[in-house]
């Protein structure tokens, strides 16, 4: 993977200075790959639950059979190989995407700012998104241009647009300050979401779309999604895992990072295009799905110490696995029906999360 | 009134001495005291229900709803197959009290074997007072009839409008489209946002609401308020037809209106005698999410027989999970928005859905036919008849 790994990665790293508690940076490796094999376990678990009872047995010959160059006598009913690849199947890849998604990019923007507060949305993007989705849902624009979607085009869009527009504002003598770019991010997205709340408000048509999307979910996701995504977040993740040491020179000061030779200006251009537009291209097809990217980061520095070097990777994994769990309890635990997965992320985020704090402050 | 022109003099002395930013706030002040005068004027010179209770005994019995549900019902012979789920529906919300005044009973149309003759002695004003129990349990009283109601729900524009009463209403709310006559009416503000200003500057004499949110935000005016909840089933749009006839003084008309809504939902459903079984069929109002058999959509599935997959949502209204769509196959899948036939033909998890396969996934239209229930949502019940039964009502939907 390119990863900047070595043995020498073992040496404990206090960068940011809050706590000293032991580091477990050994073998980080190891602990990567444990956690690449836990997604894959639980994402093929999640994909034998639902409303629909499909017994385990039959799920995975479904799933095999669906592998490339593997045909088995089909002994069940079409509807199942329907349910299990065509719904089941992708809306766990995306959920496991976008989840990891949200939690890498959270991580870089908590880095890359140096603020615990900082999540994907800070600078704009969810509100540009979500600003994007309403006019395409609210408005007469058609959904479907010749056979395209424009939801997650406006949404993705709207996202960029609002990002750039923060970028633009606080940039200044070819230089960004980081806490105007977070201002400016903050005004741009309550500007966005007051032209989405009043274009709610006016609107005579359902409004339920626009607030399912503001919530999140994966109800009816499907591969195109996923294709969708893909070319975004694979490369988007490679890079941003590639700038965890310069993350790391980071945490102590812009200066003192510049005079380590880390060229400030353009890691910091870098790094919030990426984490902008993976996030945009994940929001652009799951909606608004709130907290992971803010916790999951948090919650991977609390297990296992702040080197970004580590640290990015598994956010990605706890981020996917977390956003599997969360959508699985969404679509069983009131079923036949379903419930929008942001409620899920807080509703089970939240506690777990105070729970890592209380044993951290035990300490 | 002495308070007022007290309160210009001050202005004018005040007027010499203090700038201009000054002079400003305190006329803007000046219009907010005088606002506040005349909604006090308007409470006390409008009759409170408090007042009239007083000259309601309180009569808990079971005799008065009985009495009541006798009253306004005309001619219970014209909706025999329906009449037990209006008495169960209708007793618990809106119960319509007859005054003590022993003087309600020429107002009733009575049964009159043809309702084509109207009783001639019209109601004399004896009728009133009239004691309506709201869906909160408060009793709102008429005196007379109320001649500028302020009407925040679609249904009671189309009750009123189909009686010919619609000149009573003085302004309805933001997103009214129907009936045509109703659209020019002035717009006072939605279930969310009520413009309290506009209302008290129409000065009405009655506030009606279907949404409970909606209550506390009128109820401050000084205003009666009337707050009716959205009847339970189709049924339950010819009562609130009948109580609104009593209201207005016209229980003629709603006679007259009732008469043609019940025969021409008995049509639909004499139709259907010979149908054992309707098709399935999954409601979309996009997204999923879809009406439950507790609601006023569901019970139209069910009255027209067709097979809601929905019918064990645990909730009144959600989002039923795809996976069980596919499982359940829908051979009708009714679509309230435009964009939702293309996003199913567009899925292919869907593409073994007999809905989808055969076609059959028409949008309601126009759009709002199912989603008031007032007069009109009988011409919701009519294309959803055709939609699910093409071959007894014939197919001239067009499918899409």
């Amino acid at each position: 993977m390119g990863l900047p790994f070595s043995i020498r990665s073992a040496r404990v790293d206090d960068g940011v200075g809050i706590g000293t508690r032991p580091l477990y940076l050994a073998y980080p490796w190891l602990r990567i790959a444990a956690g690449v094999v836990v997604v894959l376990a639980i994402g093929l678990v999640a994909t034998g639950v639902g409303s629909v009872y499909i017994p385990p047995l039959t799920t995975a010959k479904i799933l095999v059979d669906n592998l490339p160059l593997v045909d088995m006598d089909a002994t069940w009913p079409d509807s199942w190989d329907t349910i299990i690849w065509q719904i089941r199947f992708p809306r766990i890849v995306l959920a496991a995407l976008v989840g990891g998604c949200l939690a890498i990019s959270g991580a870089t923007y908590q880095g890359l700012f140096r603020n615990p507060l900082a999540d994907p949305y800070l600078i704009g993007v969810s509100a540009g998104a979500g600003l994007g989705a309403t006019i395409i849902i609210i408005t007469s624009v058609p959904f479907h241009v010749h056979g395209v979607g424009l939801l997650p085009v406006a949404a993705f869009g709207g996202a960029v647009v609002a990002v750039v527009a923060a970028y633009v504002v606080a940039r200044r003598a070819a230089a960004v300050q980081l806490s105007t770019l977070i201002l400016a991010g903050v005004a741009i997205g309550y500007m966005a979401a007051a032209v989405t709340s009043y274009l709610m408000i006016r609107s005579d048509n359902d409004v339920r779309p626009v607030l399912a999307f503001l919530l999140g979910g994966f109800t009816g996701s499907q591969w195109k999604d996923v294709y969708m995504v893909l070319p975004y977040l694979v490369p988007g993740f490679a890079l941003m895992m590639v700038y965890g040491r310069i993350l790391n020179m980071f945490q102590l000061d812009e200066d003192e990072a510049r005079q380590l030779g880390v060229n400030v200006e353009r890691t910091k251009i870098v790094l919030i295009a990426l984490a902008s537009l993976t996030t945009a291209a994940a929001v652009s097809v799951s909606g608004l799905i709130g907290f992971v990217g803010l916790i999951a980061p948090h919650a991977v520095r609390l297990l296992w110490g702040y080197d970004h070097r580590t640290l990015l990777p598994m956010a990605l994994l706890v981020g996917a696995t977390f956003m599997i769990v969360a959508d699985l309890v969404a679509r069983t635990v009131v079923s036949p029906s379903e419930l929008p997965v942001g409620i899920v992320t807080a509703f089970c985020g939240a506690p777990f999360f105070l729970y890592l704090l209380r044993r951290r402050a035990a300490v | 009134m002495e308070s007022n022109e007290g309160s210009t003099k001050v202005l004018k002395s005040w007027t010499k001495r203090v700038p201009r930013a000054g002079i400003l706030s305190l006329v803007a002040m000046a219009a907010i005291l005088m606002l506040a005068v005349a909604c006090g004027d308007d409470a006390t010179a409008t009759p409170g229900p408090t007042v009239a209770s007083t000259d309601v005994p309180a009569d808990p019995g079971s005799a008065t709803p009985t009495a009541a549900a006798a009253a306004v019902t005309p001619q219970p012979a014209t909706q025999p197959a329906i009449t037990p789920g209006v008495t169960n529906f209708f007793t618990p919300t809106a119960v319509l009290e007859p005054t003590p005044a022993s003087a309600f009973t020429p107002v009733l149309p009575t049964p009159a074997p043809t309702p084509t003759a109207p009783p001639t002695p019209t109601p004399t004003p004896s009728h009133y007072p009239l004691t309506v129990t709201d869906s909160n349990g408060e009793e709102v009283v008429f005196e007379e009839a109320p001649n500028k109601i302020v009407a925040l729900d679609s249904a009671v524009v189309e009750f009123l409008f189909a009686m010919g009463e619609g000149d009573r209403i003085v302004a309805t709310h933001d997103f009214l489209t129907y009936p045509p006559e109703a659209v020019d009416l002035p717009r006072v503000g939605s279930a969310f946002q009520v413009n309290a200003e506009r209302i008290l500057e129409l000065d009405p004499d009655l506030i009606t609401v279907f949404f409970a949110s909606a209550v506390d935000a009128v109820s401050g005016l000084g205003i009666p308020v009337l707050y009716i909840e959205t009847p339970q089933d189709v049924q339950g749009i010819p009562e609130q037809i009948q109580m609104w006839g009593a209201i207005v003084n016209n229980p003629e008309a709603a006679g007259r209106v009732t008469e043609k809504f019940d025969s021409r939902l008995a049509m639909i459903l004499e139709k259907l005698a010979d149908v054992e079984e309707g098709p399935r069929v999954f409601h979309d109002d996009s997204l999923f999410y879809t009406s439950g058999p507790d609601t006023f959509v569901g019970n139209a599935y069910t009255l027209l027989k067709a097979q809601n997959i929905a019918n064990d949502l645990p909730a009144p209204y959600g989002q039923l999970s795809p996976e069980v769509i596919v499982e359940r196959d829908p051979e009708v899948i009714v679509a309230t928005f435009s964009n939702i036939p293309q996003e199913y033909l567009d899925n292919p998890a869907f593409e073994n859905v007999s809905a989808v396969k055969n076609n059959r996934i028409p949008v309601v239209e126009p759009d709002g036919i199912l989603s008031v229930a007032g007069t009109r949502f009988l011409e919701g019940v009519e294309w959803l008849a055709k939609a699910l039964y093409p071959d007894l009502f014939g197919d001239e939907l067009g499918y899409e």
